[in-house]
């Protein structure tokens, strides 16, 4: 009986210890999440195909994302961010094995959880330094032409008053066919910013990529090669224009084939207040090859799982096309006719305007028309290098600050490089339901 | 001895009780029940903490220090990429 009151009073000490201690071990429990559900009706997507006598696909979509931050100060986090989709409703169900996308079917019940981000993210206040460790997502400083995506590494970030600067490293794959660490793809960051007044920023960049044997799936050789990036960024304001845009060159050498790689893009981009909208435009060139050769075609990477062509692991989302270029609406189900910049190898010319316009503080609408064609025609069997023109329109209704009701509707009137297939005019029509805490 | 300890104890479990009784009378409804409204453990939503960074930003050097301002600047930023990432398109 002794000990018990011994035991108690020594309990309830104890518990009164760690509830006085809790305020000093504070951590702020940081919860953000995404829920996007859409129908889409089109005689392009799902299948990506252009061909004649199209067929037209419905289907419903959804994806929630959910990102949890625990924070232990303003200069220590850890940040993690996972996904959750069916690629269709109805597709599959009571699924372990492969369940990436699954589990839309009756009974549900799949294994389907994606890992997008674990990092973490600690400042360094005394030396202006910011330190990024784990898997994290990183956009490169040229409108996500050549990487933007979700990548491990360590990203070094040191801030000065008018300036920023960069450096990192990557392990974008290690395939473990031999020892760990020697068929390695690998990225070096080097990256700064620099103010110059309140109005105008300009920027410098080089990347360098070390593919070294890494084996690609679908792909017979291996990727075996070295490629130098070298670009400057730019964006100011004048009066009312707002204008940005980038030059950037690549050189390397493909160990497999010898070819040494000479490629280059270059984009301008402008917008501006136009009555109670903004009006926009973008023009893209990239350089690309009339032979297939990679000599001057812009290496843009790919996934080793979806290589070739297949899912690029980058994305220019500025011009808002639907269907000649990338959607900024698409999930799993992700076509478009020119699907990254390296456009299998032939390059791209892009040219876009665009008009944004809020008709009330809840309703607002988009309209976008845009064109798209090769830089170089590398089967030349095509009657022209001309892909198509896209016209799109948006409209958004916010229903709440957290919940968004959306529809677009896409339509490309093909160009002659399509000539030969007699194939039907692609249409996209979305309607989304968004909702974002 | 006993009276007093009792006593003591008595006036600290009333003390304990007061600001739960103050908080709710018979005449006021748990709006955090009812609403999910005013809940004790309530957080901002990533858009009202957009919100309210930047209603602080605009208040300036008049309330705020440069170094202060920097902070929720950075705040903002951190808000605002979040939100681009929860949005960010691709498979």
């Amino acid at each position: 009986m002794k000990f018990n009151k011994k035991f108690l009073a020594v309990a309830a000490a104890g518990a009164l210890t760690v509830a006085t201690a809790v305020p000093a071990l504070a951590l702020e429990n940081q919860f953000s999440g995404a829920f996007i559900s859409l129908y889409d009706l089109s005689n392009f997507n799902a299948a990506g195909n252009i061909q004649k006598d199209a067929p037209t696909a419905n289907f419903f979509e959804q994806r929630v994302r959910l990102g949890y931050t625990a924070k232990v100060s303003d200069d220590l986090k850890l940040v993690t961010k996972f996904e959750f989709d069916y690629s269709n409703w109805g597709n599959s169900s009571y699924d372990s094995t492969v369940g990436r996308g699954q589990g839309g079917a009756l009974g549900a019940d799949t294994v389907n959880m994606e890992t997008k981000n674990l990092y973490l993210d600690w400042s360094i206040p005394s030396a202006k330094l910011n330190v990024k460790i784990g898997m994290q997502p990183y956009d490169d400083s040229f409108k996500g032409i050549f990487t933007s995506a979700d990548m491990a590494g360590i990203l070094l970030t040191h801030y000065y008053a008018q300036a920023s600067t960069y450096a990192g490293f990557f392990r974008w794959n290690d395939d473990g066919s031999t020892t760990l660490g020697k068929n390695t793809r690998d990225m070096f960051v080097l990256d700064g910013k620099y103010n110059v007044s309140k109005d105008t920023l300009i920027g410098a960049a080089y990347y360098f990529v070390n593919s070294d044997n890494v084996k690609m799936t679908n792909i017979v050789s291996p990727e075996d090669l070295t490629v130098h990036m070298l670009g400057v960024n730019a964006a100011t304001k004048i009066g009312a224009l707002n204008v940005d845009g980038f030059l950037a060159y690549q050189f390397g050498e493909d160990n497999i084939t010898n070819v040494d790689r000479s490629a280059f893009a270059a984009n301008v981009g402008a917008s501006m207040k136009l009555n109670a909208g903004t009006a926009r435009t973008e023009l893209l060139y990239v350089s690309g090859d009339n032979n297939n050769s990679n000599e001057h075609s812009f290496y843009t990477p790919y996934s080793q799982k979806f290589a070739q062509f297949n899912l690029a692991e980058s994305g220019f989302y500025n011009n808002e096309m639907v269907i000649l270029g990338r959607d900024k609406n698409a999930m799993t189900n992700d076509n478009a006719i020119v699907y990254d910049v390296n456009n299998r190898n032939q390059g791209v010319i892009f040219g876009s305007v665009g008009y944004d316009y809020t008709f009330t503080s809840k309703l607002s609408g988009s309209a976008n028309a845009g064109f798209a064609a090769v830089a170089e025609d590398n089967v030349g069997i095509h009657e022209s290098n001309y892909l198509g023109t896209e016209i799109n329109c948006e409209l958004g209704y916010k229903f709440t600050d957290n919940l968004n009701l959306s529809a677009r509707a896409a339509y490309v009137f093909l160009g002659d490089y399509f000539k030969g297939l007699d194939a039907d005019d692609p249409y996209d029509v979305k309607l989304l339901v968004k909702y974002i805490f | 001895m006993k009276k007093i300890a009792i006593s003591l104890i008595a006036g600290l479990l009333l003390t304990t009780a007061i600001p739960a009784m103050a908080e709710m009378t018979k005449e006021e409804k748990d709006q955090c029940l009812l609403a999910s409204k005013n809940c004790a453990n309530e957080v901002d939503s990533l858009q009202q903490r957009i919100r309210k960074l930047n209603k602080e930003i605009k208040k300036g050097t008049k309330v705020y220090s440069a170094e202060e301002l920097k902070k929720l600047e950075l705040k903002l930023k951190e808000a605002d990429e979040i939100l681009k990432n929860l949005e960010k398109p691709g498979k």
